[in-house]
């Protein structure tokens, strides 16, 4: 049976909204008289998800979508709207309710939405729970020399890093951060050969060249290769660059007083800082950048 | 002059306080950029002169971060003027120890002792070391 939590200030509608949802037999249908209520009751049993009205005291839905979004995120919350809970609905929607629907058209639409909800989360649930069986993970990818794909691929391994358990989210974003520097090094300074001189003495120009050999051949061919290899116990990743590489020994070291105000050197001094082994080929185009989970809790003990 | 998605700007006497309001990565590139050109521009004159940047939205930050903090560092010193961060998180606290920028910037635990730090009071100059 899914169990589903409705909660509602107002007895009548409590008890309307227990016979729409008692059309399918499959739903489990239990009650709270308002936020407070509910979160009580959560944290006795999670539903499988929750209907609420928004205007209520104590705990209002607003507040009730927000906790629930931190405390119990993979459980949807659907929303009954009145007028003048637009402003509210817009809110808790923003917040991460699941959907809404307007008390004049329950009886019509409550339980199409709640089952098509119910649908989702439960896809969502069961490929949360895959992803925690997953042992090991190897990918690659190929980029072209544009930003937006960094975010999304960062976010890609440090989700496979958080389910696998390697590490915790502290140093899952650190390891973002390492990335981050890896992968715009490889782009600017790398693929687009632009060095870090001109930042910092006329950021104009410095953007202006960037912009220039983005459509420029050979720099605007360029690919970005990225391979991943992650389990529970290690996470090595690789970036390549089709640039001419550099010696990264005859960088400046960045924390002398003499260069702190230069720009050179600083991305490699925190991908060395978050991970436990940076390491580059001769060339100077391809980094291998490691953390393993014995070294992480090395230094937590 | 300089808000954008990626801040907030809000004048307090003499002092540009910059806000940013979320993480600044180093992917967020033009748009970053951009706002930090208007900022310099308003320094220019002779209203503004000191800047106190709050990290207080921001767990983290990169490299790009850090070569705007050196623009804005620029144009406040070239105007005798004075720096300062505050509310900077753990990771972020890290990352300017490591940069040794912490040697360079005086960081402080809240806005407040932000903006009284850039006072001129005896000992509490940022000097460049």
């Amino acid at each position: 049976m899914t169990a589903i939590l409705v909660v509602d200030d107002v007895a009548l509608d409590r008890r309307l909204v227990g016979e729409f949802l008692g059309r399918d037999d499959k739903l489990k249908v239990e009650f709270a008289e308002d936020g407070a209520e509910a979160l009580d009751q959560l944290a006795r049993r999670v539903p499988d998800l929750i209907v609420t009205d928004l205007v209520m005291p104590r705990v209002d839905g607003l507040e009730l979508v927000t906790t629930v979004r931190t405390k119990y995120p993979l459980v949807p919350v659907v929303l009954m709207t009145s007028q003048g809970s637009e402003d509210i609905a817009v809110r808790a929607l923003q917040q991460g309710a699941a959907s809404y629907v307007p008390k004049r058209l329950l009886a019509d639409d409550l339980l199409g939405m709640v089952q098509k909800v119910l649908s989702l989360s439960t896809k969502e649930r069961v490929a949360t729970r895959l992803m925690g069986c997953m042992s090991h993970n190897q990918c690659a990818f190929v980029l072209g020399n544009d930003t937006a794909m960094f975010a999304p691929l960062i976010a890609y391994l440090q989700e496979s890093l958080s389910h696998m358990g390697l590490c915790d989210e502290n140093d899952c974003t650190r390891i973002g951060v390492a990335l981050e520097e890896a992968l715009t090094n490889a782009l600017y300074h790398g693929n687009l050969q632009v060095g870090s001189e001109l930042r910092g003495v006329d950021d104009a120009a410095y953007r202006a060249l960037i912009h220039e050999r983005c459509t420029a051949a050979p720099y605007r061919d360029r690919r970005i290769f990225v391979e991943a290899s992650l389990s529970s116990k290690n996470a090595e990743f690789v970036i390549r660059d089709e640039g001419v590489g550099f010696d990264p020994s005859k960088l400046p070291d960045p924390t002398d007083p003499a260069n702190l105000e230069k720009a050179s050197g600083r991305g490699i001094l925190l991908m060395r800082t978050f991970m436990d082994e940076v390491v580059f080929n001769d060339v100077g185009n391809f980094v291998k950048l490691t953390k393993s989970r014995a070294a992480a809790e090395d230094v937590k003990r | 002059m300089g808000d954008s998605r990626l801040f907030r700007t809000e004048i307090r006497g003499d002092t540009l306080v910059v806000v940013a309001l979320g993480n600044i990565s180093s992917l967020a590139g033009n748009d970053a950029d951009e706002a930090f050109d208007k900022m310099t521009l308003s320094l220019e004159g002779q209203e503004l002169k000191n800047v106190v940047i709050d990290l207080g939205h921001a767990e983290y930050f990169g490299t790009l971060m850090i070569e705007l903090l050196h623009r804005l560092w620029r144009a406040v010193r070239d105007h005798a003027g004075r720096m300062a961060i505050c509310n900077v998180s753990d990771l972020g606290r890290e990352i300017l120890n490591v940069s040794k920028l912490d040697h360079l910037w005086e960081i402080c635990p809240s806005r407040e002792e932000a903006l009284g730090a850039i006072d001129h009071r005896p000992g509490k100059l940022p000097q460049s070391r």
